[in-house]
């Protein structure tokens, strides 16, 4: 009796043991949705309500000693009707606006790096980092691969050496036309840093319109662009922080006539000190009407230029301060023209000496999202309290994804924050445990949401977990 | 412990035992060849869950299941525990603390004990790799005569002091294991208690005086046999070794297995191929992705 006993526990400790080696061995890593019916942690004015969760899986946690963090991609449809969400991990998920699943996708040997709607709501085009560097074209309802097209054969690619070539961004113009930037990073043998980019325009069939430049590479460090949205105008920065080496495209900003992919005109911006170059990662931005782009620069001035190439206005809105002998720097990122007004966003505060050593106070204009309108009117500021990791926009809100603070380490900031437009005023913010480092919301501001992450305090203690956020607009509001 | 008997292979009529004893050899072969080959947990849980299937055809008694499912159990949370505090790769993210860093001084020189996701996840494959050759191995011992594994040797010409060799190892297994078991019974009727102590010193004193008389029966016998198969004429010119037809339906069965480990071996080159810098083939991307999920 008494062996029966222990041989029915060995047998039934032993099934347990092969249920959880299958369950972590077969079942794929994230992709569990779940509903919330009370809420997510706390919320400011409960307009928008979290309603649906997805796990997104098993991701590296990281702290705060690196700059860089932890990414994601969300992105609702132009009909609203499909949301993507793309992770670290390279898992690619389509789900409807019910939080339903609908397909789902592994990068293999890339990494995601970009992703887009087609205009018609049909076509969803992925960039990734691989030895081909593909932009895919997915079929939005059912993730039939429609086409692929290496940027290798643009940019080049070293296996030696893993200097893959990767889709920075991809945005489409109203016809459906899709342009797309890529680079590569590689080291020479004497320590320089160096970066070839190409700009690429396709069509919906994905043939090659035009590129850019028609013969060989820009030895520049290009990982943004924008379009009107009658693809007239395509605009992209640099942003070369290799200042030992003179870069043949060593302007700031570029316009390129986007239906032919020749140069209109090309802008320097002279560096303000401390710094010797000039720097811009999440913008230029081109208003949807074409009229006017914005640029932020990484040492924090905003500007506003009209597509012709005339600057309209200037603003200093995040200068190095110098504090105690330490420049200390609110990192100028994003610049985006929605319809009468240009937003600008700022990120943590770095010492301008080294980015890794501590700051003594931190910047009064970081983690802020400032508002003007084109005749430079001042509108509105809001600080996020932290990183403004991404900003997503309609006609009438902002929202946007709040990460780390790294000076005060002040994890109660993170978050989804919407505010409105113009007047910066708060209309919800829904707490995240972990830093929100991806957000989008729809075009009738009915849903947004985000990508949580998990992150790692000084103390060891991990917090957040990596998972995609839908929210709902209440009803009736 | 388990006797003698409980580590030699049965006679019975199940598909297993009916299976030619080639057959298991080869299979044994390519699923050791595959736990050293694959990386994938989902492909090593699978076949790992194969060779438990195979033992479920092979209808044992409950004694070795039970020690089968002893062996594995002991083998995988042994390796996942160890794993997942020793784990050194990096990134690393820990599950729980065993001892925070701020623990008198073992702490400190430490800097903390913790319990490690990744280790538990790269354990989780490091166990089912030899779980799985546990697994195929006890099959292949349990139902297949030592007499018929000698003849699957000598059919593949194998020289006949090598496969004397194989074989009589794999024979004498069983007998060690018994001797073992012999001398802890022997010890514990005298009143000694081997597992008395956890500490090192112990385990090597229990060790010597458990291990050394096993070494001096061994020895011992070795001596016997040799003498033995001295006397019967070991080594001279051997006559042709009479096997049953290797059934064709195995035959196929064996040159399809053997092709696809041939296959995983080619692909296996490929991505090392890439994963070193040597060489990329765009048209085989889909091999790649490929490989990462099942190889």
């Amino acid at each position: 009796m008494k062996k029966n006993l222990q041989n029915i526990i060995l047998i039934g400790f032993f099934l347990i043991t092969l249920y959880f080696l299958g369950k972590h061995s077969l079942l794929p890593d994230g992709g569990s949705v779940a509903a919330i019916s009370d809420g997510l942690a706390q919320q400011n004015t409960g307009l928008y309500q979290p309603v649906i969760t997805l796990d997104l899986g098993k991701v590296e946690v990281r702290d705060y000693q690196k700059m860089g963090f932890t990414r994601g991609y969300v992105k609702f449809s132009p009909n609203s009707k499909h949301l993507a969400a793309g992770t670290e991990t390279g898992d690619l998920y389509m789900l409807d606006t019910q939080g339903r699943v609908l397909w789902r996708k592994n990068a293999g040997v890339g990494r995601l790096s970009a992703m887009e709607f087609s205009p018609d709501n049909k076509w969803l085009y992925v960039g990734e980092v691989s030895p081909d560097g593909n932009i895919y074209c997915f079929g939005v309802e059912d993730g039939k691969e429609q086409w692929r097209r290496s940027s290798a054969v643009d940019i080049g690619v070293d296996i030696k050496k893993k200097s893959y070539p990767g889709i920075m961004r991809i945005v489409c113009d109203a016809q459906g036309f899709v342009y797309a930037v890529s680079q590569r990073r590689y080291r020479e043998s004497d320590g320089l840093s160096l970066y070839n980019s190409k700009i690429i325009s396709l069509s919906v069939q994905g043939s090659e319109r035009w590129v850019f430049p028609r013969q060989g590479v820009m030895d520049a460090w290009v990982n943004w662009l924008s379009v009107d949205m009658q693809g007239r105008h395509l605009v992209f920065g640099t942003a070369n922080f290799e200042t030992r080496k003179q870069h043949e495209y060593d302007n700031n900003l570029y316009r390129l006539d986007g239906k032919n992919g020749l140069l209109a005109w090309t802008e320097k911006i002279d560096p303000v000190s401390p710094y010797n170059r000039t720097i811009m990662r999440g913008s230029p931005n081109l208003s949807a009407d074409g009229k006017y782009l914005a640029a932020m620069t990484s040492d924090g001035r905003a500007f506003l230029y009209s597509t012709e190439g005339k600057k309209e206005w200037e603003y200093a809105l995040c200068l190095p301060k110098e504090i105690n002998g330490v420049y200390v720097n609110a990192v100028g990122r994003d610049g985006y023209v929605i319809g009468n007004n240009a937003i600008f966003a700022t990120i943590n505060t770095y010492n301008n000496a080294n980015w890794q050593l501590p700051t003594p106070v931190e910047h009064p204009s970081s983690n802020s999202v400032f508002i003007f309108d084109v005749q430079g009117r001042f509108a509105g500021k809001w600080q996020a309290g932290g990183s403004v990791e991404e900003l997503a926009y309609n006609d009438k809100l902002i929202a946007i994804g709040v990460g780390r603070n790294t000076k005060s380490k002040n994890a109660a900031v993170h978050g989804l924050t919407i505010i409105s437009l113009p007047d910066a005023k708060l209309i919800d913010h829904i707490s995240t445990t972990g830093p929100c480092m991806a957000v989008d919301i729809s075009k009738d501001g009915s849903q947004a949401a985000c990508i949580e992450t998990p992150l790692k305090l000084d103390n060891g203690q991990i917090i957040g977990r990596y998972q995609l956020i839908i929210l709902a607009k209440r009803k009736g509001e | 412990m388990y006797g003698r008997a409980m580590w030699e292979a049965t006679t019975k009529n199940t598909v297993m035992h009916r299976i030619d004893s080639r057959t298991k050899l080869v299979l044994l072969a390519f699923l050791s060849a595959g736990a050293i080959l694959i990386d994938s947990t989902i492909t090593l849980y699978l076949l790992f869950v194969a060779t438990l299937l195979g033992h479920l055809l092979a209808v044992h008694e409950i004694n070795r299941w039970r020690l089968l499912i002893l062996l594995i159990i002991f083998n995988i949370w042994g390796t996942m525990l160890s794993q997942s505090i020793f784990y050194n790769a990096v990134p690393k993210t820990p599950l729980f603390t065993i001892m925070p860093p701020d623990f008198p001084l073992l702490g400190r020189i430490t800097g903390g004990i913790y319990i490690y996701l990744e280790g538990l996840a790269y354990g989780a494959r490091q166990a089912l790799r030899s779980s799985m050759m546990l697994s195929v191995g006890l099959l292949v011992c349990w139902t297949t005569n030592t007499r018929d594994i000698l003849r699957s040797f000598l059919y593949w010409k194998m020289p006949y002091e090598l496969a004397f060799i194989n074989v009589t190892s794999l024979r004498f297994l069983p007998d060690i294991f018994y001797e073992a078991d012999a001398v802890m019974t022997a010890q514990r009727l005298r009143g000694y208690d081997p597992l008395k102590s956890i500490s090192i010193l112990r385990v090597i004193e229990v060790g010597r005086q458990t291990l050394l008389p096993v070494l001096a029966r061994s020895i011992r016998r070795a001596i016997t046999l040799a003498l033995s198969v001295e006397s019967r004429g070991f080594g001279r010119k051997q006559s042709s070794i009479y096997m049953e037809e290797w059934p064709l339906r195995e035959k196929i069965f064996v040159a399809c297995s053997l092709t696809v480990l041939l296959a995983v071996v080619a692909v296996k080159i490929i991505d090392w191929l890439s994963f070193n810098g040597l060489v990329y083939f765009t048209w085989f991307r889909g091999g790649y992705d490929m490989i990462r999920v099942w190889l």
